[in-house]
């Protein structure tokens, strides 16, 4: 899961460009971006990010097994 | 008789926990994986994924723990599995369905993670209140006897959910500083009441888990425990090791069929299982508990080849080989070793990338095999790449580990490689840094793994030959992938001395070094670099960089050992520093307090930089691994795997 930046929400600071252990971050009309082919996927951007503008969390929920759309679920 | 029999005849005897058969003496042990969804239910990649870990071979596959209380004060990972309503029982079904699919055994574990658990709780909770060492873990609140009670039910009402989904045994997980373990440890707990005190009571707590799961499966159905058989926490008043084993004979007593025994806690200030630990260094353990119970013990820990495990079921150490990180790294190990085929099976680094992942929320990661938590994406090869529709000729500059992981997947693919390098040994950087010490000679057996792959489906390796920018360009290859790795370089004045070396030439001793030895860089190369030095003898090293801390790209689990070890042995770390000139004398730098020389016999560079001069020879070439930008291995890797999925 490579993260996602916020764009709306980026301030372009840049603390995630310095942290990015394998350096494949940058800045872009000042909103970090990340070269995601090479993203390694760990999650410090995220950390690091001082205004919580980098998305990187696992999907939260899923279908309950009493839910009528887990039930018509195909097997 | 299969070859691995033959080899390996007590791995593949049959075995029994308790009344439950097992086809060999292989436990895949229990891994958190973050694939599930965040409420606690299965999800289709951890599906997948165990299923993988089944038709590899394995006579038992432990799922991940499960958490069992409704408040989350359990989950100690985001992606963790929740066993505690039954609306669980369908989606854990799935997984022992896919593992009985395999003829494997089917085994569920319980996991309350007690002070390094309630992951989306503002506190966690122990038997006392003892302060957090690590971060990472919020303060620990002390349970009161209503709400350790309800803690066993729930472990209790797991056990029966486990039996319902129809897993075939239960574990119950007491390790490395999740909740058992803080009960039976000296270190935290405190109480003084029944669940406190002496190890028979700090044990109470384990005992009446056991207990209860006993009476709730019935005398049948295997309960396995995974307990400490060695804390490692001397240095803050945790238990010695025949409290350990008191505690383990308390659980023998209260009814488990099998133990699991483990060494250390995470917040252990000691290498446990990194690779500074040879193979095999904590069998003892395993030793000492086969000594004194009558169960069957298992074991993982740093114990990746077949043939010490053979060696410890003979010489009566040890009853199971269990295995995680092995078997993240390549789920079929099994198989591949009872067909014969070692060389094929894709080693672990003991990088612990996969445990850095986890506990910083992301999914599991693997240095050595990309294609983990995509087992069911055939994009990704797991199970094999099909053959190329159409077959190229494909030129792969550089036999590093990326352009050999390229050649791997493409020659697997069916098309027509050849590998070029100037050196006259495969595996480049990585060849070079297996000449460090603390177990670094192991990442020869990646490169030796990459090589066997590539000669294995025909890829042609040709070695001592530099390539130059008019061989490029004069080429008929359909696709050229310069995979060139990169070199150290500083731009300054007076970086062409003859005292200032590479500090590639330094791990494969083609430079001497003088006694003060200066590194410059930031990165793992430069503490690997010094750390060896350090390791050699007779050297004064100091690591002199620009970055405020060395090694930001470095693993967090293997740099604070890094960085204690280059402390401990007197190397001066010079940071914030910027190298102005290099001298006959030594290096000149700025720092926050002005200009500096900081004297150097020789000077080792290990700033690496991208060898690009093949990728603009001419238009439509592949730049893959360092050459695109210095990374760490498992970049490496990953870049290799990607390209050759898109040849």
């Amino acid at each position: 899961m490579v993260p996602v930046i916020d764009a709306f929400r980026c301030d372009g600071c840049g603390i995630c460009v310095l942290r990015c252990p394998p350096q494949v971050m940058g800045t872009v009309k000042s909103i970090a971006v990340i070269i995601t082919d090479l993203c390694e996927e760990c999650g410090i951007c995220a950390e690091v990010c001082p205004i919580d503008a980098v998305r990187f969390k696992l999907p939260h929920r899923s279908y309950r097994s009493t839910d009528q759309a887990y039930k018509a679920l195909p097997r | 008789m299969k070859p691995g029999e033959k080899k390996y005849p007590h791995i593949f005897s049959p075995y029994r926990i308790g009344k439950v058969e097992l086809k060999n003496r292989i436990k895949y042990g229990s891994t958190e994986t973050n694939f599930n969804y965040g409420d606690g239910f299965v999800s289709d990649k951890e599906v997948a994924y165990m299923e993988a870990q089944a038709r590899g071979g394995a006579g038992i596959v432990t799922t991940q723990g499960a958490f069992t209380d409704p408040r989350g004060e359990g989950k100690g990972y985001v992606g963790m599995m929740g066993i505690w309503n039954d609306e669980f029982i369908p989606g854990l079904q799935r997984i022992t369905d896919a593992i009985h699919a395999h003829d494997s055994v089917a085994i569920l574990q319980l996991m309350h993670c007690g002070r390094v658990g309630g992951i989306e709780l503002d506190y966690t909770v122990g038997p006392s209140m003892v302060k957090q060492k690590i971060r990472r873990f919020r303060e620990p609140k002390e349970m009161s006897v209503e709400e350790i009670e309800s803690c066993i039910q729930e472990h209790i009402d797991g056990s029966r959910r486990c039996q319902e989904a129809g897993y075939d045994g239960v574990e119950v997980s007491g390790i490395v500083g999740y909740l058992i373990s803080n009960f039976i440890s000296s270190y935290t707990n405190k109480r003084t009441d029944e669940y406190g005190g002496d190890i028979v009571g700090r044990a109470t707590f384990m005992r009446k888990i056991v207990e209860g799961i006993r009476k709730q499966v019935g005398p049948d159905f295997p309960i396995i425990i995974r307990l400490c058989g060695e804390e490692l926490l001397d240095d803050r008043g945790g238990n010695k090791p025949e409290e350990s084993l008191e505690a383990i004979k308390i659980a023998e007593q209260a009814g488990i069929d099998c133990l699991s025994v483990t060494a250390g806690w995470q917040e252990s200030a000691v290498s446990v299982i990194s690779r500074d630990i040879p193979m095999g260094h904590w069998l003892y353990i395993a030793e000492r508990m086969k000594k004194n119970l009558s169960v069957p013990v298992a074991m993982a820990y740093r114990m990746f080849l077949p043939q010490l495990a053979e060696d410890a079921i003979v010489e009566g150490k040890l009853d199971i080989w269990e295995m995680c990180r092995p078997m993240i790294a390549d789920p079929n190990l099994p198989n591949k070793i009872l067909e014969g085929k070692e060389e094929e099976i894709i080693p672990c680094m003991a990088c612990n990338i996969c445990l850095a992942r986890l506990f910083r929320d992301a999914e599991l990661d693997c240095f050595v095999r990309p294609s983990l938590g995509h087992e069911s994406e055939a994009d990704w090869g797991f199970h094999g790449f099909s053959g190329s529709q159409e077959k190229k000729k494909i030129w792969i500059i550089g036999a590093g580990i990326a352009g050999l992981q390229t050649g791997a997947v493409a020659a697997e693919k069916g098309h027509d490689v050849t590998i070029t390098d100037k050196a006259d040994h495969t595996g480049g950087q990585l060849a070079a840094a297996s000449h460090g010490p603390g177990g670094d000679d192991e990442f020869m057996r990646l490169v030796d793994y990459l090589e066997h792959r590539c000669k294995q489906f025909g890829a042609k390796i040709e070695l001592n030959k530099a390539v130059s920018r008019d061989e490029v360009k004069a080429s008929e290859a359909d696709v050229i992938i310069v995979a060139t790795g990169a070199t150290p370089h500083i731009d300054v004045p007076g970086a062409d001395l003859p005292h200032v070396v590479s500090c590639l030439d330094v791990f494969e001793e083609k430079a001497k070094v003088g006694k003060k030895a200066v590194v410059l860089g930031d990165s793992g190369a430069a503490i690997a670099t010094a750390l060896l030095l350090l390791h050699r003898g007779g050297h004064e090293v100091s690591l002199v960089g620009k970055a405020k801390k060395p090694g930001q790209d470095v693993n967090p689990s293997y740099i604070w050992r890094y960085i204690k070890k280059l402390r401990d042995e007197s190397a001066v770390l010079v940071r914030n520093t910027k190298v102005k000139e290099i001298t006959e004398k030594g290096v000149v730098v700025d720092t926050p307090d002005g200009e500096q020389v900081i004297e150097a016999d020789t000077v080792i560079v290990a700033h690496m930089k991208p060898n690009q001069e093949l990728s603009s020879a001419k238009k439509r070439i592949y730049t893959i691994g360092d050459a695109i930008t210095p990374r760490r291995g498992s970049g490496a890797i990953l870049d290799g795997v990607k390209m050759g999925m898109r040849l």
